[in-house]
């Protein structure tokens, strides 16, 4: 049962993998309109499968300063600052971008605000630079889906390498019972020999005590012809 | 020839051994000698102690001494011992002196008594009365150390019997160990090769778990290079 319960986890495991993988071969940016710190905007919001909200948040505060930028991050506040980006892709001028980090299943979602200095980037408005900022976004996830991959890779080498360790402490155990096993059934033949002398020394000794038991008799019958 | 039987023979051995020593002893036989001793050529009584040793002989001239209420004289330096002043109604009315010469001889001793009856020493001839009664007290001495000696033998032969009826015992104690750890290591057999099947199960369940394993990492690898295309 064991067994079975262990090897359906595995396939399982393996099954999970494969989707969750796959999954995030493409990236798909929306466009939204919501309300942020600075008023109901519109905004860009990717899914990061397999990131964690927590490193999310590291991630784009590295991406923050890649481009050259002062990070605001409080825990207090659920925005993360990017003040003065500078995104040539996306303006000449630098840019302030207002990151909103959402858990969600398997990940995380990231939206952003980007402000160019007056004005927020929509698609209607500055088609160009919408275009520059999802293209920016989609490397970060896709640079994000990297780290995931990666750090999935030394997890499950690091299970690969426990496991190969279980199963050389398997063999060596079994060499150990095998081992004990000899021992055992070399003490038994040993044991056995002893019995079979021991037999014969009791035999000997039982004939020994009977003779013994006549010389006792003899002598107490001379005593008695002695003792007149 | 084995062990068991070596003991066998030299037990049978030990016995018609025992058997000839217990019953060449049942008849005392005294001889009248002549002889030099401390108060020169003089006729004397003779008799074999079979099985008794020359120091069990003294010990019983020692008793015979009390018993004929006289002094006990031994010396180092000369084989003979007195019993000086002796009362041995039988033998006479006064107290006579007796010397005693301890021989060692094959399988025993030889004791010959010189018996002084205050001026002459005894002789079958001269004193045919007195002879017989110090033939008897003789006689009676060399009894009493032939009974001495088979209780002393049968102290030995029971004490040799309790001793190998506890090695018979500590034998069978033996046996009874030896059985239980047998069983010991056969139960621990079984345990064990229970263990070595279960063993083996979980290391052909490992194998498929390396093997899925394996699989994930080649699927992750796959994706990681794709994703830096």
């Amino acid at each position: 049962m064991n067994k079975v319960l262990k090897l359906s986890v595995a396939a399982a495991l393996i099954t999970l993998s494969f989707s969750s993988v796959s999954a995030q071969s493409q990236f798909t940016t929306n466009e939204v309109r919501q309300f942020m710190s600075k008023g109901e905007q519109n905004g860009i919001e990717i899914a990061l499968n397999g990131t964690k909200p927590e490193d999310a948040k590291d991630a784009l505060e590295k991406w923050g300063k890649k481009m050259k930028a002062k990070v605001v991050r409080d825990k207090k506040n659920p925005e993360i600052f990017i003040d003065n980006a500078q995104m040539a892709n996306v303006s000449a001028n630098v840019v302030d971008i207002y990151a909103v980090v959402t858990p969600i299943d398997n990940g995380s979602k990231v939206t952003i605000f980007t402000d160019l200095g007056g004005a927020f980037i929509s698609s209607a408005a500055y088609g160009t630079q919408y275009a520059g900022l999802e293209a920016a976004l989609k490397k970060f996830a896709k640079d994000q889906a990297i780290e995931v991959v990666e750090e999935q890779q030394k997890a499950e080498e690091k299970i690969l390498k426990t496991l190969t360790g279980d199963l050389k402490d398997l063999t060596k155990d079994k060499a150990e019972y095998l081992k004990d096993i000899e021992k055992a059934k070399a003490l038994i033949q040993q044991r056995e020999a002893d019995i079979i002398k021991n037999d014969a020394n009791q035999a000997a000794k039982q004939q020994q005590i009977s003779l013994q038991q006549q010389i006792i008799e003899t002598v107490k019958a001379k005593r008695a012809t002695l003792n007149y | 020839m084995s062990n068991q039987q070596r003991k066998t023979i030299t037990l049978v051995a030990f016995i018609l051994f025992s058997f000839t020593i217990v019953y060449g002893q049942r008849t005392f036989t005294t001889n009248e000698v002549r002889q030099f001793m401390s108060r020169g050529e003089q006729n004397g009584i003779e008799i074999i102690l079979n099985g008794i040793s020359t120091n069990d002989a003294k010990d019983g001239i020692k008793k015979l001494s009390k018993k004929l209420d006289a002094k006990f004289v031994s010396n180092k330096k000369s084989p003979e011992i007195l019993l000086d002043d002796a009362r041995a109604s039988t033998v006479s009315a006064n107290t006579i002196d007796i010397y005693a010469i301890i021989t060692p001889i094959d399988n025993g001793s030889k004791v010959t008594f010189f018996t002084d009856l205050g001026g002459a020493f005894i002789t079958s001839y001269a004193y045919g009365t007195q002879y017989a009664a110090m033939e008897a007290i003789i006689k009676d001495y060399a009894q009493d150390r032939a009974f001495a000696d088979v209780s002393d033998q049968l102290k030995t032969e029971e004490k040799f019997l309790k001793t190998i009826n506890k090695e018979l015992k500590s034998l069978k104690k033996d046996k009874e160990k030896t059985l239980k750890e047998i069983e010991k290591a056969k139960a621990k057999i079984a345990d064990l090769e229970k263990t070595v099947i279960k063993n083996d199960a979980e290391q052909e369940a490992k194998e498929k778990q390396i093997a899925l394993q394996e699989q994930i990492i080649e699927t992750v690898k796959t994706k990681r290079s794709t994703l830096k295309n």
